[in-house]
């Protein structure tokens, strides 16, 4: 099992994602935006992290350039989750290193499941 | 779209606001181009005017010294007489050779003297003449007169013929001889035509005459209280005299005509021989009078453009023609200034309004999707037994919320892209895309709805793969919501074809159903936003209108377009035809 971070500043969409996933047996950190995240992984390395983009305080792409993903965490898997499709900051999630991108309302639990462990698989 | 519309404003308007102050720098500039053109003309007829009259002066002078050297040669001749009763032919032919006219006085035909002839002396002064050697000597014309006078000397003698010549008998040279007896001055004649003999007329020109006074040996009475016993005088043609002091310098420069008087034709003393190839309308003009013994002459030049220099010459016209083409030079500059700055404000302006809408756009997309995405998961959570196991009831009221909250998750979605399209805030993310394979896809994405209706969709490819440049999510989307409609308006248990046509340049995927159709008048409602044509079974079906809107918008981003082709209540092909090179320019509707 995987050590997953969700970072997602809706609370009842965050609380529903930590029962998706813990109900598949993952151990679950959850933050409300991107300074939250960034306290948490400073204790915790997680094999993923579900990504908001747009949070108040600290949005997802202002959290992956603190983070240095690339540099820093090269083993940690990201999947931006969001309901932005704004190609600019997909964009420039993908270029701090970002793994997969999906429309947070098109993701039944279902998909979100095998979406994460087949990130998990690629470890 | 924004933007090319703010193109149309600007070109139509906003140009009137640049060509004014465009204008108003050219009609200024043009201005003072026309006043440095006419500075540069003044002082041009100034620079003429100073060379003109330089030139004029100088040839004025020249003619005035020369006739002077001819008064003081008769001057010294009249001293002769008063110095001697009698001066001898041999005494008068020394002291003309003394004079070496021909090289110290050119122009000048020679010197001579012509005495009163008291009527009873004629007869002795005939016979002296004659015992002087002068066999054929006599007083002529014939005639009675009151007064006669007699040529009786001139050297160089070519024509003793023209000795005994009673000058003061042709009202020409009295004229000028009484002038110069009550002046005691030299004096000019009029023109002469001079005599070569007693009948024949030879050239023309002018005579001075200088009195001489009688009694040599009466020193202490003034010479003007003293009688006029005859004249010294000097022939000259106009053409020796006129050519010798004006031939060389006015050779290259001008052309000289000499009038006495008036500038009436039967006055002209002189002409320069090259006289017409001056006087051109290009010609400088110049005309100056000379009170000259008696006479008034006139000088008409007419002088070479080349006496002043060619750059100065052409300095009005090059300060014209210069000024001209930098008027309008500057003014083009001013007006593309101006032209590049509005257009950049422009450009900034669409810039900063893309931003916000951009902006907007992202908050919209955000805040509506998400409550609706919890609603999801959660139904889905319940649905999937993540809370437990539901009885069948449970399940069919969680299947209509699925359902209901799938729809309007679409609906908010369709906005959405409307509101991009509208926005201009599609980018194109163009890639090379297997074309069949794509709607092999989206025929299972939709293969669901299409059982429902026991309806078959039925593929046609061709043997080889196609490919075209495009943007994969917008070009599902089109094909997507083509093929969606043909199943949702095809009456049940029927087939629907969807086929790949490969072109040269083009690629076409043909959609045909066997529907209710579309009357000819309804086709072109199709594609409007929010537009639903009313038929047998649009009310059994759901939608919002904007997705064959969409689709239409999307194929036309990538340069292609939509044909549709329908039979009222037999069914409908639409046909997408899709550029296989995408083109790099502006992804705009």
């Amino acid at each position: 099992m995987a050590t997953i971070l969700i970072v997602e500043d809706e609370r009842n969409l965050n609380e529903a994602y930590q029962m998706i996933l813990g109900h598949e047996g993952h151990t679950i950190h959850a933050a409300y935006d991107g300074t939250e995240a960034l306290k948490i992984t400073a204790d915790v390395e997680p094999d993923l992290i579900l990504l908001d983009l747009r949070m108040p305080k600290m949005g997802g792409v202002e959290f992956l350039k603190e983070y240095d993903l690339k540099k820093e965490h090269p083993n940690v898997k990201v999947v931006i989750f969001s309901n932005l499709d704004t190609q600019k900051e997909i964009d420039e999630a993908y270029t701090l290193g970002a793994h997969k991108y999906m429309l947070k309302a098109w993701a039944s639990p279902k998909e979100l499941v095998q979406l994460v462990n087949s990130l998990l698989k690629k470890k | 779209m924004f933007f090319v519309g703010s193109k149309k404003r600007f070109t139509s308007n906003t140009m009137w606001l640049h060509l004014l102050p465009a204008g108003a720098v050219l009609l200024t500039l043009l201005g003072l181009t026309v006043l440095g053109w006419h500075n540069a003309n003044r002082a041009l007829k100034n620079e003429r005017d100073a060379a003109t009259a330089n030139f004029a002066a100088h040839a004025k002078n020249t003619v005035v010294d020369r006739l002077n050297t001819y008064e003081v040669v008769l001057k010294g001749a009249a001293g002769l007489f008063l110095a001697s009763d009698s001066v001898t032919r041999q005494e008068w032919k020394d002291y003309v050779a003394n004079f070496d006219l021909q090289k110290k006085y050119p122009g000048i035909q020679g010197v001579g003297y012509v005495a009163f002839v008291p009527p009873d002396q004629i007869q002795a002064v005939t016979e002296d003449q004659r015992n002087q050697g002068l066999t054929d000597f006599h007083i002529y014309p014939e005639g009675q007169r009151d007064i006669y006078s007699a040529a009786l000397f001139f050297e160089p003698l070519r024509n003793p013929s023209g000795l005994g010549y009673d000058m003061y008998s042709e009202p020409t040279r009295r004229e000028a001889m009484v002038w110069s007896q009550v002046t005691g001055e030299a004096t000019l004649t009029r023109k002469l035509n001079f005599v070569v003999n007693d009948t024949q007329r030879g050239q023309q020109g002018v005579t001075m005459y200088l009195p001489v006074y009688s009694g040599s040996g009466q020193q202490s009475i003034p010479l003007a209280s003293r009688s006029v016993q005859g004249f010294v005088f000097a022939p000259f043609t106009n053409q020796d005299l006129f050519q010798a002091i004006l031939g060389n310098d006015a050779k290259d420069k001008y052309g000289v005509r000499v009038y006495d008087g008036s500038t009436d034709k039967n006055n002209l003393l002189f002409e320069t021989a090259h006289f017409s190839s001056f006087d051109t309308p290009e010609a400088y003009k110049h005309t100056t009078a000379m009170d000259l013994y008696g006479r008034k002459w006139i000088v008409d030049f007419s002088f070479s453009p080349s006496i002043i220099a060619e750059p100065t010459r052409n300095g009005p016209l090059t300060t014209l023609v210069s000024g001209v083409v930098l008027s309008f030079l500057l003014a083009s500059f001013v007006l593309a200034l101006l032209v590049a700055r509005t257009r950049s404000l422009a450009h900034a302006k669409h810039s900063e309004v893309q931003s916000a809408k951009d902006e907007l756009l992202s908050l919209a997309s955000h805040q509506l999707r998400t409550p609706a995405t919890a609603v999801k998961q959660y139904v889905a959570m319940l649905r999937e037994g993540y809370a437990g196991p539901l009885g069948e009831q449970q399940k069919n009221l969680l299947e209509k919320a699925w359902h209901s909250n799938e729809r309007q998750l679409h609906i908010i979605n369709d906005l959405l892209y409307v509101a991009k399209v509208d926005a201009n805030g599609i980018v194109l993310t163009v890639r090379r895309l297997d074309l069949g394979k794509l709607i092999e896809e989206i025929i299972q994405e939709l293969s669901a709805s299409a059982k429902e209706k026991r309806n078959k969709i039925r593929l046609e490819l061709p043997k080889r793969k196609v490919f075209v440049e495009a943007d994969e999510h917008c070009l599902r989307m089109a094909i997507e919501n083509v093929l969606s409609n043909a199943i949702k308006y095809s009456y049940e248990s029927k087939r629907v074809t969807i086929k790949l046509i490969n072109k040269k340049d083009e690629v076409q995927i043909a959609v045909k159903d066997r529907g209710v159709g579309i009357a000819p008048d309804e086709i072109p409602l199709l594609f409007q936003r929010f537009s639903r044509i009313p038929n047998e079974l649009s009310r059994q079906i759901s939608g919002s209108g904007i997705g064959l809107y969409l689709s239409d918008q999307f194929v036309r981003l990538h340069g292609g377009r939509i044909a549709v082709e329908s039979v009222k209540g037999k069914g409908t092909t639409f046909t997408i035809h899709l550029p296989k090179k995408h083109n790099t320019g502006p992804n705009r509707v």
